[in-house]
């Protein structure tokens, strides 16, 4: 038997360049973003000293942390349920035939691939407080009156879900197209076979598709998750973290501290301070994700 | 029956249509008013008094005109697309083979590797840059597009590896594993059997590390300054927001005219996945 | 956008190049070497005019006049400071990097720019009082970045809607009861920003230093921000948004008070006059019923903040110091053109390096008496830290919003004004808890 058809050395060798090219660009910098956050670095610096817990204990005496840190889970958790909900429903219909599917796919994609810098700042104009055709047209509607326009990012509810929504209208698309995707790959005769059992849509969906989707569901899940935690462009073009802190997640208040204020350690403390329970939560999906074996 | 039946029918398909109608004008009502606004003049635009969505005053191409003739936006285009196909391309070649290896080949090395990659996910981006920008210095990449060529993939390929393995594993073993016993190795297996199948999830890698370039806004703007070496998402904002006056028309005609073609080439990419399945699935 | 040089400089350049490459034997000194370039990083000025006058006129023929290659890359505002994170992370960049407030924590790594604040002194006059505590370190006694402008922050507003009403909005009192009698009247509301961004930052500090309140003492060792005089401005300003606001100043950005002042929909705003300058262009019409104040009066003194204060630092790395330097020093003696090519956006930060201030402004084409007031900017104008210096801790408080927040409480009734002064102390206590040992 070749080298090369030897399972147990075939993977290592697969999987090894794409380690090393992450590894070898995102290693360093990691470990020394950890070093950081454990030292009383500045943004300039010349000599650090180590100061152990410090910035971790100094960031949890802060209110505007603590409040961050809530902000946080709201952001990715809401923000997530609802982007994984409405992917699936949107991937169902899309898997359907119907007339002007080409120019609506077209339409519903464009979000994903416009750029983001770019587009929130068209959101900016969309929930303007003068200006905002959103409002103009609940107004149109009867929804709200001429006085009463709400105030996306004035409001400390209202604010969280105006960055909620720009994040999922973001990523909606996407999600919707993996998980399209993912239908795609499911064998057509287990659909056919199921057919002829007489299963209707709904059984069909949760005893047949669900669980050959699992593995993508979960890893699309995942990633969606990570990305609204460490991600903080929507946040930080709308609304840099306002009202009176009411959207700041932990990776805008990182980049105010450590960039803006620079206060370097300060900001990788905050940046990194979930980061021991993140591991904890990907480990643990990331191997369910791999075991779970398409029967 | 057969008219219960179809009653059901019918329902369900103004069902789909009203779902399916809603998505697309929720999902695509900025890009209306960014289509208006292209087109608008700054008196129409803002005028408090007029109806946003349509045009009150004459049609301009002045916002247009600034656009293509004031900055360097054709140059941004064609650098975004240049760093775009570079890092589909590196993070096909990495991202394929570790894919495949995560889903089958499970080796005793093959899932703290797998799991080793993403967790270098879990660091924000938000820092990152700082000790990342001495790497490029080191390297003696600033300012090149070749930084962004580099350092894109480190983020492309650990979701890229881990989506293709999620594909890789809703195929049956069997389709292989019928071709090894019929004497094919496991590389000829891959390459001429796994891969074709599993396009799908292949273009949905290309989708998301293309799109993921178009989108990156921190490396590339700390790597890059000089306007002529800069990408869409970096040039734009910086030419056309002008301490606190922004260009309206003039950035969402930018944001328009990147996204539409990329637009388009993905709904041709999705008509190609799409079309051997909804044969089958719809009766 | 990149500048490119004369065809002679080229070869010249190239000479030096050509004579390095032939070997060891013929002696070329690195600064000689290194000297052929000079990279500045700059914001992408809010006047496009100014950049076209900076980029393809005064730069191409200074690089002519000094045998110097140079290139002006812009950054918008936003990204300035990450910008300058990344590259003294990297410990290469720019030879000449512009910001647009001074950078405190940067001290270590940028070069004292005392000498050149010398000669410019020498021959353009004093800097003036804001830029220095601004940008001088008195316990290193160093300058850490060398000011060539800065930016005004007047009051804009409606003369006809104060003219209905008999009163000018020369006093904090005045605008709280000319605000009231306006919405009464029209239904036009005040617009201070109560938000996480730049505008609300400096208007409120004039607020607060008009009430005799301040940041910090005049040695910048201590937070002083919880004092009566704080509670005081507080409240005043939570009396204006309640009589005379709406909700929309909480959720404003530094474009936000421009938009709301130019559609006419708002009789008055604090802002450099960008404002006043965008209505001119969209809305000749209306903008005649628009002028300019200075900032208003509290029962302490009259003052406001620099809106903007333009600092070119040279890093420690850089590889080009000396012409770095020479630059700003001939850029401040050419600030009669670039005052006029920035549309009195940028104010001299040496007082006489811009001849007959007050005759230039009185020579504009549209408010020749409002542009006016602006000749007495610096009087009424301080920086954040006042009275003390920008300090690191300053800094940091100030990109944290820690001011902005402390007036959003008590508006939004979250807090009381004594409560929301409380916390922004204990805020600041932290801050300055990490910056001073």
């Amino acid at each position: 038997m070749r080298l090369l058809d030897r399972e147990g050395f075939l993977g290592p060798v697969m999987i090894l360049p794409a380690v090393l090219y992450v590894l070898a660009l995102v290693g360093v910098p990691f470990c020394l973003s950890l070093y950081l956050a454990l030292t009383d670095a500045k943004i300039a610096s010349s000599e650090l000293s180590f100061v152990g817990l410090e910035n971790f204990r100094s960031a949890l005496a802060s209110p505007t942390f603590i409040k961050s840190l809530g902000n946080t889970f709201i952001f990715t958790f809401v923000s997530q349920a609802l982007v994984l909900v409405l992917g699936k429903v949107l991937a169902t219909c899309l898997t359907k035939d119907f007339v002007g599917k080409s120019v609506l796919r077209f339409l519903i994609l464009l979000p994903w691939v416009a750029p983001i810098s770019l587009g929130t700042i068209g959101w900016k104009w969309m929930l303007d407080s003068l200006y905002s055709p959103v409002n103009w047209v609940l107004q149109a509607l009867h929804v709200v009156g001429k006085n009463t326009w709400p105030m996306w990012f004035g409001e400390k509810d209202l604010a969280m879900a105006a960055v909620i929504a720009v994040h999922v209208w973001r990523l909606l698309p996407f999600s919707a197209v993996i998980i399209l995707a993912g239908l795609t790959s499911i064998p057509r005769e287990i659909n056919e076979a199921a057919d002829v059992d007489g299963a209707g849509f709904w059984r069909r969906e949760l005893y047949v598709v669900l669980p050959l989707q699992r593995p993508i569901l979960f890893v699309a899940g995942l990633f969606g998750i990570i990305f609204a935690f460490t991600d903080m462009t929507v946040i930080y073009v709308l609304k840099r973290g306002g009202p009176a802190q009411a959207t700041q997640v932990l990776a805008s208040l990182a980049f105010f501290t450590g960039i803006l204020g620079g206060d370097l350690a300060g900001g990788a403390a905050i940046s990194l301070f979930l980061f021991p329970v993140l591991v904890v939560v990907a480990v643990a999906m990331l191997v369910i994700a791999r075991r779970t074996e398409v029967t | 029956m057969a008219a219960a039946g179809s009653v059901r029918k019918a329902a369900a398909r103004v069902g789909l249509y009203a779902t399916v109608i809603a998505f697309a004008a929720l999902l695509a009502f900025p890009f209306y008013w960014m289509l208006i606004a292209t087109f608008k003049t700054d008196r129409d635009l803002y005028n408090l008094k007029n109806n946003p969505l349509i045009f009150n005053d004459h049609l301009t191409l002045a916002n247009l005109t600034l656009l293509f003739t004031q900055t360097l936006y054709v140059t941004w285009l064609w650098n975004t697309f240049l760093v775009g196909a570079l890092v589909v391309l590196i993070t096909l070649l990495l991202a394929l083979p570790a894919g495949y290896a995560l889903a089958r080949l499970t080796g005793r090395w093959g899932e703290p590797l797998g799991i080793g990659i993403f967790l270098t996910y879990l660091v924000p981006s938000t820092l990152l840059f700082i000790p990342m920008s001495r790497i490029v210095a080191i390297l003696g990449l600033q300012d090149s597009l070749w930084s962004l060529v580099l350092v894109y993939p480190s983020f492309t390929i650990p979701f890229c590896v881990w989506l293709l393995m999620g594909f890789f594993k809703s195929i049956p073993k069997d389709i292989e594993e019928a071709a090894m016993v019929d004497g094919c190795s496991r590389a000829r297996a891959i390459v001429q059997i796994i891969m074709p199948i599993s396009l799908a999830g292949i273009l949905s890698a290309v989708i998301f590390a293309f799109t993921l370039t178009i989108q990156e806004f921190t490396y590339a703007l700390t790597f890059i300054t000089s306007s002529a070496q800069q990408t869409v998402s970096v040039g734009v904002p910086t030419n056309l927001v002008r301490g606190d006056v922004f260009f309206w028309g003039s950035l969402m005609a930018a944001c328009l005219i990147t996204s539409v073609p990329v637009a388009i080439l993905y709904n041709l990419f999705l008509d190609r996945f799409i079309a051997g399945f909804t044969v089958g699935a719809i009766k | 956008m990149t500048t490119h040089l004369t065809r002679r400089t080229f070869l010249k350049a190239a000479g030096v190049a050509a004579a390095a490459a032939t070997g060891p034997t013929i002696f070329v000194p690195t600064a000689r070497a290194k000297s052929d370039t000079l990279k500045i990083a700059q914001w992408t000025h809010f006047v496009p005019a100014f950049d076209e006058w900076f980029d393809k006129k005064y730069v191409p023929e200074w690089g002519a006049r000094n045998g110097v290659k140079v290139t002006v890359d812009h950054i918008s505002v936003n990204d300035l400071r990450a910008r300058a994170a990344a590259e003294v992370s990297a410990k290469k960049g720019h030879d000449l990097f512009g910001f647009l407030d001074p950078p405190p924590a940067y001290e270590n790594v940028v070069l004292p720019m005392n000498d050149a604040v010398q000669e410019c002194e020498k021959k353009y006059g004093k800097l003036v009082n804001l830029a220095q505590r601004a940008t001088y370190n008195p316990k290193s006694k160093q300058y850490f970045a060398l000011s060539d402008n800065w930016v005004p922050d007047p009051l804009h507003y409606r003369k006809d809607a104060w003219g209905e009403i008999g009163m000018k909005p020369d006093t904090w009192e005045h605008i709280r009861e000319g605000s009231k009698k306006i919405k009464e009247k029209n239904g036009m509301p005040a617009g201070f920003g109560i938000a996480q961004e730049l505008d609300t930052n400096m208007m409120l500090r004039g607020l607060l230093w008009s009430y005799g309140a301040q940041e910090q003492d005049e040695g910048s060792t201590r937070p002083m921000i919880n004092s009566k005089e704080t509670v005081e401005a507080i409240k005043l300003m939570t009396a204006i948004y309640k009589e005379s606001m709406t909700a929309e100043v909480f959720t404003w950005d530094p474009s936000s008070n421009n938009r709301f002042f130019v559609s006419g929909k708002g009789h008055i705003i604090q802002n450099a006059i960008s404002a006043i300058r965008t209505m001119e262009k969209q809305f000749p019409e209306e903008a005649k019923k628009a002028g300019l104040m200075p900032p208003a009066a509290g029962p302490k003194r009259r003052m406001g903040s620099e809106h903007l204060l333009h600092c070119y630092v040279v890093w420690k790395f850089g590889e080009n110091p000396e012409m770095a330097k020479k630059f700003v020093v001939d850029l401040i003696g050419a600030y009669n053109d670039a005052f006029l090519a920035s549309e009195f956006y940028n104010f001299p930060s040496f007082s006489k390096s811009v001849s007959d201030i007050k005759g230039k402004l009185a020579a504009d084409k549209f408010h020749p008496e409002d542009y006016g007031i602006l000749a007495d900017a610096e009087k009424w104008s301080a920086y954040p830290g006042y009275p003390g210096h920008t300090t690191a801790a300053i800094d940091e408080c100030f990109n944290t919003f820690v001011v902005p927040d402390m007036f959003a409480r008590v508006a939004k009734g979250e807090m009381s004004a004594e409560d929301s002064a409380k916390q922004a102390e204990a805020d600041m206590k932290r801050v300055f808890a990490k910056w001073i040992k």
